[in-house]
């Protein structure tokens, strides 16, 4: 499949024919979720066109609340939004979306993917088209979870209907994030330097984003109260099923909640080697490495894992084991699960912290995640 | 003055009256019987006599099992407080030099890891009830033994029959299969005895150092045959503390001891009917299911909800029934 700055869908014979291009564009009212609007009607004028194309896009592309967006949403809003493009966000997961997710799933997947379907769904009758990269590898040598590459054709197989564009990252082959990302963007604007400052700005604007949230975590991981180290992948901390009701228990109980997440990507890989050497997931090693920078700073380390997750159970058991003397709680989620045993082992948990403090000191409120 | 603590457990609700200087003046036992708020009810009309007995006016309330949200709204709780820290509380409280919890209930298994008298480990089982008294139930069920009597069977046996533990679905036809091809009912139960501390060693205690001295509780320990199977796997002996089943509610009154509530609890004015609503909310697409706790009419409190919306329906809901 060529790749050049033509705007891919999801398969060639669903590409309706020039004549009737009007009508792809006619889209249902929007009615619910976030619809970024933030750059005027009129300045669009420039931007957007298909290859070939005379009329200017006024296309919506959806962007999944899930996975990847955890990471890269803040790329991706801007980015679109400095094309001209408008965007809409799929609303927090919610009960419907996880159900939905989990119809449209093979039953073997794990519960991120269930919910990335579901999400992929809902934007259906928001959005022309879904933003579904695939990332096989962000760095050389390393590797990241498959769902990250089969996530663009699972979807299109699941949801057949799904007009989907993707871009294809593979570091280690020579897709680079950055090359990638503007080789789509190509496909809305066909003046490549445009493309390239809005990716600039894109990336200065999700980096200013980033730091702000990371260095509230290393401030937070300074303050004296009790603080708890949350370990797990972006996409299960802030999703509203899985992280929030953990967070909000953890910050009920007068702890404050620390990311691992958050902790500096290139500090973090250096430090992984401390615990081990060999692994060779890009997330995962960034995990291991900030549970080696923030382990003198935390009462406690929570480990969040959603079922079945392969990468994770074999870090887990790994962490725990290394990290002799440490507190550490293994939650497992899975879309079974009720809020009454997460909410006893959470609290039994900060009560076991609390009692290991030689001393309580005021507990802080948590500013962080 | 004294301090009531219950444990409203899956299986059991226990109650327990301590006084100011911790010791138990009254106690309590039943089964729960799937409806929590008759049993409390029947375990403080238990508890009520002993305490008059003893002189003691309960001025504060503390609830702890898995009922707890419910009883300790019911109650007006001054401390609801979760099963874990809960035992580990009232353990401390009579064995302060204990190094190992071991804890077998009716539906969970726990293990809390104690240095210096201070809790600083604890694993839970997770979605699994192999190797909890709900297990064993079952199979003495098939057996057509009744649960009392397993540990006097299983200390009968010689050679315990090895049966496959990991999962009740397994070592139900792994259990059938020993029984059929002749295995005699004595090592058959001392077998699943061995598989429930096999099971409970290799899933909630794996990883953990378990060091003497140890105390097994939870309404598991009752059970000899068990208490055996442990002594013989770990090769230490096996603390069983006479009130080891009202551990938890012996914690909790201690919490509300130590806690600055304070309110003349009277046994009557808990001797109402209480009302128990659930429902979907349909508020949002979370579709939270809600229930509700009211007492004539009146609402005392909810759960369930992921926001506010669902306890103004709830509230609606009770005013419009």
């Amino acid at each position: 499949m060529p790749v050049t700055g033509e705007l891919r869908r999801s398969s060639a014979d669903r590409v309706p024919p020039a004549s009737s291009r009007g009508n792809i564009y006619e889209r249902a009212p929007v009615s619910a979720g976030r619809i970024n609007r933030l750059r005027p009607r009129k300045m669009v004028r420039w931007s957007a066109q298909l290859r070939g194309g005379v009329e200017p896009i006024d296309a919506t592309v959806g962007i999944p609340r899930a996975l990847l967006y955890h990471k890269y949403g803040d790329l991706w809003t801007a980015f679109f939004e400095t094309l001209g493009v408008d965007t809409v966000v799929s609303p927090p997961t919610n009960r419907a979306i996880l159900e939905r997710g989990s119809r449209l799933a093979v039953d073997e997947t794990c519960l991120p993917m269930k919910i990335f379907l579901g999400h992929v769904d809902s934007l259906m009758s928001q959005a022309d088209y879904v933003l579904v990269p695939r990332v096989a590898s962000l760095h050389r040598g390393e590797t990241t979870c498959v769902k990250f590459l089969g996530a663009y054709d699972v979807a299109r197989n699941s949801i057949p209907d799904a007009r989907l564009i993707e871009y294809d990252v593979d570091v280690a082959n020579g897709k680079r994030h950055a090359t990638e990302i503007r080789r789509l963007g190509r496909g809305f604007e066909r003046n490549p330097a445009k493309v390239g400052y809005a990716y600039m700005r894109a990336r200065r604007e999700a980096n200013r984003l980033h730091s702000e949230r990371a260095l509230g975590n290393e401030q937070a991981a300074l303050e004296p109260g009790l603080k708890v180290l949350v370990v797990g992948h972006p996409y299960n901390i802030y999703d509203e099923m899985i992280g929030a009701p953990v967070v909000s228990i953890l910050r009920e109980q007068g702890a404050a909640v620390l990311a691992a997440e958050l902790a500096d990507a290139s500090r973090a890989k250096t430090l992984s080697a401390r615990l081990s050497r060999d692994v060779p997931w890009t997330f995962n090693k960034e995990l291991l490495g900030a549970v080696e920078h923030y382990r003198e700073y935390v009462d406690g380390i929570v480990f969040l894992v959603t079922f079945p997750c392969g990468p994770d159970s074999l870090m887990t058991e790994l962490c725990v084991r290394r990290l002799e003397g440490m507190p550490t709680l293994v939650l497992v989620l899975d879309e079974l699960q009720g809020e009454a045993g997460l909410r006893t082992r959470l609290e039994s948990f900060v009560d076991l912290l609390r009692l290991r403090r030689p001393k309580e000191r005021t507990a802080t409120t948590a500013r962080v995640v | 003055m004294g301090f009531l603590g219950v444990d409203v457990g899956s299986i059991s609700t226990k109650a327990a009256v301590i006084d100011d200087a911790g010791e138990v003046v009254a106690r309590s036992y039943l089964w729960t019987e799937g409806d929590p708020l008759a049993a409390v009810k029947r375990v403080l009309a238990e508890v009520e006599p002993q305490a008059k007995a003893a002189g003691e006016d309960v001025v504060a309330v503390g609830v702890t099992g898995s009922a707890r949200e419910l009883i300790g709204a019911a109650l007006e709780a001054q401390v609801v407080k979760n099963e874990i820290t809960a035992h580990a509380m009232g353990t401390l409280s009579r064995h302060p030099g204990v190094h190992t919890i071991f804890e077998i209930g009716g539906q969970d298994s726990k293990i809390i890891i104690v240095r210096d008298g201070v809790p600083v480990d604890y694993a839970m089982n997770t979605l699994c009830a192999a190797g909890t008294g709900s297990f064993l139930s079952a199979q003495a069920r098939r057996l057509n033994v009744p649960v009392e009597d397993f540990g006097d069977y299983a200390l009968r046996s010689t050679k315990p029959t090895k049966i496959a533990g990991r999962c009740t679905v397994f070592a139900e036809s792994d259990l059938v299969h020993k029984a059929q091809i002749g295995h005699p009912q004595e090592d058959l139960i001392a077998g699943l005895c061995q598989a429930i501390v096999m099971n409970y060693l290799n899933n909630v205690g794996k990883g953990k150092e378990v060091r003497a001295p140890i105390v097994f509780q939870g309404g598991v320990s009752k059970n000899v045959g068990v208490v055996k199977a442990f002594a013989d796997i770990t090769g230490e002996e096996i603390v069983v503390d006479d009130d080891g089943h009202l551990m938890g509610a012996i914690g909790v009154a201690l919490l509300a001891r130590e806690g600055e509530g304070r309110a003349e609890f009277e046994f009557s004015a808990h001797d109402v009917e209480f009302d128990t609503r659930g429902f979907e909310c349909g508020g949002c697409p979370n579709d939270c299911e809600v229930v509700t706790l009211s007492r004539a009419g009146e609402f005392l409190d909810g759960w369930g909800n992921r926001c506010e919306r669902g306890i103004e329906r709830a509230k609606a809901d009770i005013s419009d029934a």
